[in-house]
């Protein structure tokens, strides 16, 4: 009987570890969780889970599931005031940890965006983004992620307004 | 009292009326051991020679019994042991059973408003990621291109 309650208090543990699997948002930028300045959005695991069994309806939803399976989690923070946005930007730049390398840096005249990555095994597990323009903001993703699939996304919908376009000529 | 053939009938006669001490038993058992039955009690020496065939009792046959009775209570034990554990693994059962339903119920839950909400965020967010990550293989294929321009402005000069 003691080892059932070892067990069960073991696979307990377990799951409670790894639902608590920490984003950077909420290892780095835990304080904008208790500020009214940001708009936070997460979609917790078990979202992503429920999102595995809606059936897509078109193409661009199906390579928008395929890529979603991977993701294990998405928190994002933004906050609207644009004349705080660039120096909110700079100062996230800096907290963001070691662990994260840059993958991309944009910046124009509307909009810096710095896109990084955290890679364990060869294998992409979490990509940050963060920018500012009209407002600051940060995204976290968390799980498998692929590159390739995820830039597929916009690209697939591009061909799609392209098809819609060719009907328009044709009628 | 010393058994022959005149007194043995009065012998078993208190025995059959449960008049005799250990000792009459005893050498009724002597008795027919040795002698030979009179007429009319071959039975009772049929009887008696059975009893001398039985084993003794010997001084630990109590502790072997008891022991015995304790290992009953063990196995008692043991069965309660057994349906703890029955009991255990079924409520394991169980709750898996409730996640494996609650799985096997997705068609609903997914087109519950929230889930819509929360897919349709998901969406917007990667389609951002990868406008993003197409806008730099642009802007970078752009820079490899007029770095491409200017080595070939270089050749025509020279």
């Amino acid at each position: 009987m003691k080892r059932i309650v070892i067990l069960i208090a073991v696979l307990a543990f377990t799951v409670s570890m790894t639902a608590q699997k920490e984003d950077a948002i909420a290892k780095y930028f835990s304080s904008y969780a208790d500020s009214e300045d940001y708009t936070k959005v997460t979609i917790s695991s078990k979202m992503f889970e429920l999102f595995t069994h809606i059936e897509g309806t078109n193409e661009e939803e199906q390579e928008m599931l395929e890529t979603i399976s991977g993701l294990q989690g998405m928190r994002m923070v933004t906050a609207s005031n644009p004349d705080e946005a660039d120096s909110r930007y700079k100062s996230a730049l800096k907290s963001l940890g070691s662990e994260f390398e840059v993958l991309m840096e944009v910046e124009d005249d509307e909009e810096n965006i710095t896109i990084f990555i955290k890679e364990e095994s060869g294998m992409i597990n979490e990509l940050v983004i963060i920018g500012c323009g009209d407002e600051f903001f940060i995204l976290s993703l968390l799980g498998d992620i692929d590159l390739k699939q995820v830039a597929k996304l916009s690209r697939t919908i591009q061909i799609d307004g392209m098809e819609h376009l060719q009907n328009i000529d044709e009628e | 009292m010393g058994l022959n053939h005149h007194n043995i009938h009065e012998m078993l006669e208190k025995f059959w009326a449960g008049e005799t001490s250990l000792a009459d038993e005893q050498a009724l058992k002597e008795f027919f051991a040795y002698n030979t039955p009179p007429e009319g009690s071959e039975e009772m020496a049929a009887y008696f020679a059975l009893i001398n065939d039985q084993p003794e009792v010997s001084e630990s046959f109590d502790e072997k019994i008891l022991a015995h009775i304790e290992e009953s209570q063990t196995r008692v034990f043991n069965m309660r042991t057994f349906w703890r554990v029955t009991a255990a693994v079924a409520s394991i059962f169980l709750v898996a059973s409730i996640f494996i339903f609650t799985d096997n119920q997705p068609t609903e839950i997914t087109q519950s408003p929230e889930v819509k909400e929360a897919f349709e965020q998901t969406k917007s967010a990667l389609f951002m990621i990868s406008t993003q990550l197409n806008e730099g293989q642009d802007h970078a294929s752009k820079l490899v291109k007029f770095h491409d321009a200017q080595a070939i402005i270089k050749t025509t000069e020279q």
